[in-house]
């Protein structure tokens, strides 16, 4: 990475032996009075100090690597939950297999991850290696950046050889390969099951979507709420009704965005998609929300859980690890399948949103290919997922966690649909889904309201 | 002796300004002056004025913040006037804009008569109500935030005092939420214009006041005759800057309800937030920008215009 930089830094100064020209010696003094010419020549300065300093940004970018690469790469990511080291450890593993190579790692913020990289890579500055977003769509997103030719291309054969079938596209733009994902992660209603059975409150992974609510009447009688909802945070209403909608839409049909790409159905005439919205708006009459969800941010989720005024909260199943190390294992909630409405057969929605790629600009190419080799192969993968509380992307025969045996017969049953929020065109779909969840709940919009601004989002 | 202009003059002196003696600098420090004030104008030209150039540039084009772009000419425009969720934060930002110059001007002038003068805590007072301006409004929106929410002190109270039926989700409420939002910023810009309109207040003549005081005028007659029009300057700059801050709002919005529920607080700026960093339409984005530079260029200017005139009445 030095010698990186070095080249770097060559690349800013000026040729040694350039002869040094004073300002005085080009524009003498006697020259200048206040006139058309002398704010012509003002003007014409700012002009070359702005193209000079353009000029000086993109330098450095556009060198080409010359020889043999460098041994040291720069790595940025974020963590949801700011203790999580598995990053790290797994990044300390790599470099311990490779016997000279040295990781560098950059932590940024979660929340401003990918306009932060965004930016860096639009100017030239970002690291080797960045943390992206599978599919399209959203900021930050894998598909955005290969368009505009941002990312190395992964043509090697075993990183296609690594990826299942059902999540190639969303690592794929125009079918080159241009990122690894760095877990799956099955989304369900994150349950604290102990507590549940003090209170009475019976819901397991049998469980229908009528038990369901029945039991958000059972939980309001003893005070408490079955679920918390972050009801300001479109992504929180957003993954409860994608729980529903994998039951509903995409369990009975997994290619139902292609359905709807090709403009063979819209989420206004998809049953499925009525179907999931109802069952929204049915656990809100049943009371399964904690009062005020509608106003309420991730701070309430997680205080109403913590507090045991909630039994749970929708999220991917990470957070139930997160909750368990919280609590220093004094609570240890479950991943539950939330039921289809209307008798449909319960399906489990996984994603595999957080992924990693190279920077097309990096010095070394080959180096950055080993390293996201390592975070797909099996013991990366699976590095990143026992620290995570995650799933690596090949299941095999890597054993599931506690908290996620409820949901263990949908993965031997085929019962798993990836969340289709990934491969949506725009990330004002999923926005309008879950603000429309909200404005449900508030009496603003109906589900076809909803349904309708989510077309109206996609754009045709 | 008498007083011109701050200069007390003896009697027998003649009255007139001292003229200026004249500058005996040579020709070449004009141009000096000139020239060094050019690296900070050539700053500004480059960091501000070229970057704005830029940005209402990429309001006609359907840039995404990556890659190569078309131009579209005026759709974006078309886009953000045939949305309706876009055509609800204009009107939003209006609302707040009105709200926020009313409100926070009327309050802030009652609190500068009140502190201005006789009331023996009026340091103390006026320390804590400007208060609020130094802290940050994201700080300030926070906490209201917590008052505010369906468990916060605020609903606490209201069944505290058995008034219970009037507990409620103010933030998530879409007829609620909009004046939730103006009532933070009102709080937290009061003691500015006070500050301001006290020193307008300092301006006015007692002499004046008594004078009118013995004349038989009352509080009102007084206020609208003579204390209105000393501190007309104090009225424009409290108003213009008001207006501004109303119009540009964003941190207290984002806070509080992040524009929701379902949009039905977003404004202007947030919707600008939105375009560009979530949905990633810097096109869309830089265009509402430009509408709101635009509104806020036209408003302050009629503003300032109607506040001149009546000045100039006043003369």
């Amino acid at each position: 990475m030095a010698k990186g930089l070095r080249r770097s830094h060559e690349g800013l100064a000026f040729p040694r032996g350039r002869p040094s020209t004073k300002m005085s010696e080009r524009y003498p003094v006697s020259q200048f009075s206040i006139s058309r010419r002398g704010w012509l020549s003002a003007a014409a300065t700012a002009v070359a100090a702005s193209v000079v300093l353009t000029g000086c940004a993109g330098g450095s970018s556009s060198t080409e690597p010359t020889g043999a690469e460098p041994q040291t790469i720069r790595f940025s990511f974020s963590t949801a939950n700011p203790t999580d080291t598995f990053i790290q450890d797994t990044a300390a593993a790599f470099e311990k297999a490779n016997p000279g190579v040295k990781v560098e790692l950059v932590k940024l913020p979660a929340e401003t991850l990918p306009q932060t990289v965004t930016t860096q890579l639009q100017g030239g500055t970002a690291t080797d290696v960045i943390s992206v977003f599978s599919g399209q769509g959203q900021v930050g997103a894998m598909a955005g950046f290969a368009k505009a030719g941002l990312l190395l291309e992964l043509n090697d054969q075993e990183f296609s050889e690594a990826l299942p079938d059902s999540i190639e596209k969303l690592f794929q733009y125009e079918d080159k390969l241009y990122a690894v994902p760095l877990s799956s992660m099955p989304a369900g209603l994150i349950f604290n099951q102990a507590k549940a059975k003090e209170l009475g409150v019976q819901l397991d992974n049998t469980s229908t979507f009528d038990d369901v609510l029945e039991q958000c009447k059972v939980a309001r009688d003893k005070g408490v709420s079955l679920t918390a909802l972050a009801g300001t945070v479109p992504a929180n209403p957003g993954i409860l009704a994608m729980t529903l909608a994998s039951s509903t839409v995409y369990g009975p049909n997994p290619a139902w965005n292609e359905d709807r790409a090709a403009g063979k159905t819209t989420f206004s005439e998809e049953k499925g998609w009525q179907q999931a919205l109802t069952g929204v708006k049915e656990m809100f009459d049943s009371g399964c929300f904690q009062d005020g969800a509608a106003g309420a941010g991730f701070d309430v989720i997680i205080g109403s859980v913590g507090q045991g005024k909630a039994l749970g909260f929708f999220a991917p199943g990470g957070a139930a690890k997160s909750i368990a190390d919280g609590s220093k294992g004094a609570v240890n909630p479950v991943v539950l399948p939330m039921p289809g409405p209307d008798a449909t057969e319960t399906y489990l929605g996984t994603t595999a949103e957080l992924a990693l790629a190279g920077n097309a600009k990096t010095k070394s190419p080959k180096l950055v290919k080993e390293f996201l080799k390592y975070f797909s192969e099996k013991e990366g993968a699976e590095m990143v997922a026992k620290g995570q509380g995650t799933l690596p992307v090949n299941l095999g025969d890597y054993p599931l966690p506690a908290s996620y045996e409820p949901i263990a017969d949908l993965y031997k049953e085929d019962k798993v649909r990836p969340l289709g929020q990934t491969e949506w065109p725009s990330a004002k779909v999923y926005d309008s889904l879950g603000k429309g969840v909200t404005a449900m709940i508030t009496g603003q919009k109906s589900a076809e309201d909803v349904l309708k601004d989510m077309d109206s989002a996609w754009g045709n | 002796m008498t007083i011109t202009n701050g200069r007390i003059i003896p009697p027998g002196t003649d009255n007139k300004e001292p003229t200026p003696a004249p500058s005996r600098r040579p020709p070449g420090i004009g141009f000096g002056r000139w020239w060094w004030a050019l690296p900070a104008v050539a700053l500004t030209l480059v960091v501000t004025y070229m970057a704005t150039a830029f940005g209402a540039f990429f309001a006609f084009t359907d840039w995404t913040g990556l890659g190569d772009f078309n131009f579209v000419g005026f759709d974006n425009f078309i886009q953000v006037l045939q949305d309706p969720t876009l055509v609800g934060s204009v009107r939003n930002t209006l609302f707040l804009a009105a709200g926020f110059v009313v409100f926070t001007n009327m309050l802030g002038l009652l609190f500068a008569l009140a502190l201005n003068r006789t009331l023996k805590t009026r340091f103390v007072l006026r320390a804590l109500i400007f208060m609020p301006v130094v802290l940050s409004s994201v700080a300030v929106s926070f906490v209201w935030k917590f008052i505010f929410a369906f468990d916060g002190p605020l609903n606490q109270f209201l069944e505290a005092v058995g008034l219970g039926n009037l507990k409620q989700d103010w933030l998530a409420n879409p007829s609620l939420a909009l004046w939730c939002i103006l009532a933070v910023m009102v709080w937290q810009s009061i003691g500015f214009v006070m500050v301001i309109y006290l020193a307008g207040l300092a301006t006015v003549p007692m002499e004046l006041e008594e004078a009118a005081a013995l004349d038989g005028a009352g509080m009102w007659q007084i206020f609208r005759s003579i204390v209105l029009p000393t501190i007309q300057p104090s009225v424009a700059i409290a108003t213009v800057l008001t207006l501004i801050q109303g119009l540009s709002v964003f941190d207290q919005v984002l806070t509080l309800t992040g524009g929701g529920p379902a949009d039905a607080t977003q404004t202007l700026a947030s919707q600008v937030y939105s375009q560009t960093f979530v949905y990633g339409a810097f096109g869309l984005g830089a265009a509402a920008a430009l509408i709101l530079t635009v509104f806020i260029l036209i408003l302050a200017l009629i503003q300032q215009f109607i506040v001149r005139d009546r000045a100039n009445n006043g003369d």
